[in-house]
């Protein structure tokens, strides 16, 4: 169990290029089409999502029901089943997606590793709008120089 | 007249507690009116057939003698039953050599009046018992509830180290709504890099030349006549990109910087001309045809590239460099 933190926290994770490949290539997708700004905000959201659930190994239940989501339409799940008894995990449950039904052990791991993809996805997307404001300053100081 | 149907009652029962009788008997020759005493109370309080085993005897033997000692008239079930748990405790500690602690006699008798019906085998698994009794489990159901527990344990753990400053925080409630609280601002993150992204990269618009210094050394084979070398920026991550779906060793995480390096260009260059042929040499880059390129690059990736034994190239970005880091493969 050390041994695998100590992997994970170096490289957070082992998927980590798919995910990264499958959102740079739908944001240029988004990039190229002149669509309105807040639909592509949620665009781009859709394809970060949509990239962090298509890299998830197949047997984690969040991405199908996010992918599942997606695929509809839907920005927030349907309720399944009204839980009878309000539990500790219910808000837990809430925020995962298709964590409704599942027992606790098995959404502990789902958070995991769900956890795990957002914050490789939020650190992906900070690194290219970083880039581009690197590169935005970059440009306005050769600019600068050649006036 | 209280003698005969004390007597009469255990006979009643008798034909469950034949060998025990017998034994009541032998005792009875020592201590007549206790040995009856003692079999009324049994009787009265073991609605159940005591089991038939040496241990049972012994034990009853003890608590024969251990209650003969204390009040008999009274046989108060507490008392007896007080008496009882030391007496198992003891005849157990004699027998299988295990030291209990009077302090869990109460527990363990709950624990052995649940299971009371057939009390041979749980004195005979008690000698497994007893160590589940200091985890208080007895019984499959609580030995599995265990199990669940403790994976619950090695998951909030895990979570633990992966949330950022968890570490003080002990316990189930704390510790999950660390856990939401990071979820939520993680997902609200995702939310506002989205919006950024979406603002950001339309209007922002800057020559392509001014990345060159800082981009990219080839660890590939730059011998790809399709792409002349120039200085061109982006041209390097062409190089990279051409040998990248010839050979069949690149890494990941590198792909996606150069990619993210052609998306941002790509971005901003909003005069898009679509679909110029990769392959001229003469190609001006501003004008690449990211996508078709990247179609084509993403799908011999995926055939060729076996994802989880990417060797690690060489590719110094400079600001990818913690990307670069992490990828240990």
């Amino acid at each position: 169990m050390n041994s695998k933190k100590k992997r994970t926290l170096a490289n957070p994770n082992p998927r980590n290029p798919m995910q990264a490949f499958h959102f740079l290539r739908s944001l240029s997708r988004i990039n190229l089409s002149t669509a309105p700004f807040h639909k592509r905000c949620r665009a781009i959201r859709r394809a970060a999502y949509a990239s962090m659930a298509r890299s998830a190994s197949p047997n984690r239940a969040w991405s199908h029901a996010v992918l599942y989501q997606l695929h509809r339409r839907r920005r927030r799940p349907v309720p399944v089943q009204a839980r009878c008894k309000t539990h500790q995990n219910d808000a837990l449950r809430r925020l995962l997606p298709g964590g409704e039904a599942m027992d606790t052990c098995r959404l502990l791991e789902e958070t995991i590793d769900y956890v795990q993809r957002l914050r490789t996805q939020v650190k992906l997307m900070q690194e290219i709008v970083d880039s581009v404001k690197d590169d935005a300053v970059h440009e306005e100081k050769r600019q600068k120089e050649e006036n | 007249m209280q003698e005969i149907l004390q007597c009469l009652s255990p006979s009643s029962s008798a034909s469950n507690l034949s060998v025990l009788e017998r034994q009541r008997a032998r005792l009875q020759r020592q201590q007549s009116f206790e040995s009856m005493n003692e079999i009324n109370n049994l009787s009265f309080d073991n609605l159940i057939s005591l089991p038939i085993s040496p241990q049972n005897l012994q034990t009853d033997q003890y608590l024969c003698s251990d209650s003969s000692l204390k009040n008999k008239k009274g046989g108060s079930l507490r008392k007896r039953k007080a008496g009882k748990t030391p007496t198992v405790n003891s005849g157990e500690e004699e027998e299988k050599e295990k030291k209990m602690k009077p302090d869990d006699s109460p527990e363990k008798f709950k624990e052995s009046g649940a299971e009371a019906e057939t009390a041979a085998p749980p004195l005979k698994r008690d000698f497994i018992h007893v160590r589940a009794r200091r985890g208080q489990a007895t019984d499959s159901h609580s030995l599995a509830e265990r199990v669940r527990r403790e994976k619950i344990s090695e998951r909030m753990k895990y979570l633990q180290g992966l949330v950022p400053g968890c570490n003080k925080i002990t316990g189930k409630a704390g510790m999950l709504d660390e856990i939401i609280n990071y979820v939520q601002s993680l997902q609200r993150q995702v939310e506002f890099l989205s919006m950024k992204l979406a603002t950001v990269n339309p209007w922002i618009d800057f020559n392509i030349d001014s990345f060159l210094p800082k981009e990219v050394n080839l660890a590939c084979n730059p011998n790809i006549p399709t792409v002349s070398v120039s200085t061109e920026l982006v041209e390097p991550n062409y190089i990279q990109i051409n040998p990248m779906h010839q050979m069949a060793t690149s890494c990941g995480l590198n792909i996606d910087v150069n990619f993210s390096d052609l998306a941002i260009r790509q971005s901003l260059n909003s005069p898009l001309t679509v679909h110029d042929t990769f392959l001229d040499p003469s190609f001006n880059v501003h004008s690449s045809s990211w996508d078709a390129n990247s179609e084509n690059i993403c799908d011999l990736e995926f055939h060729q590239l076996p994802l989880q034994s990417l060797p690690v190239c060489i590719f110094h970005a400079a600001g990818y460099s913690p990307y670069n880091l992490k990828m240990e493969m």
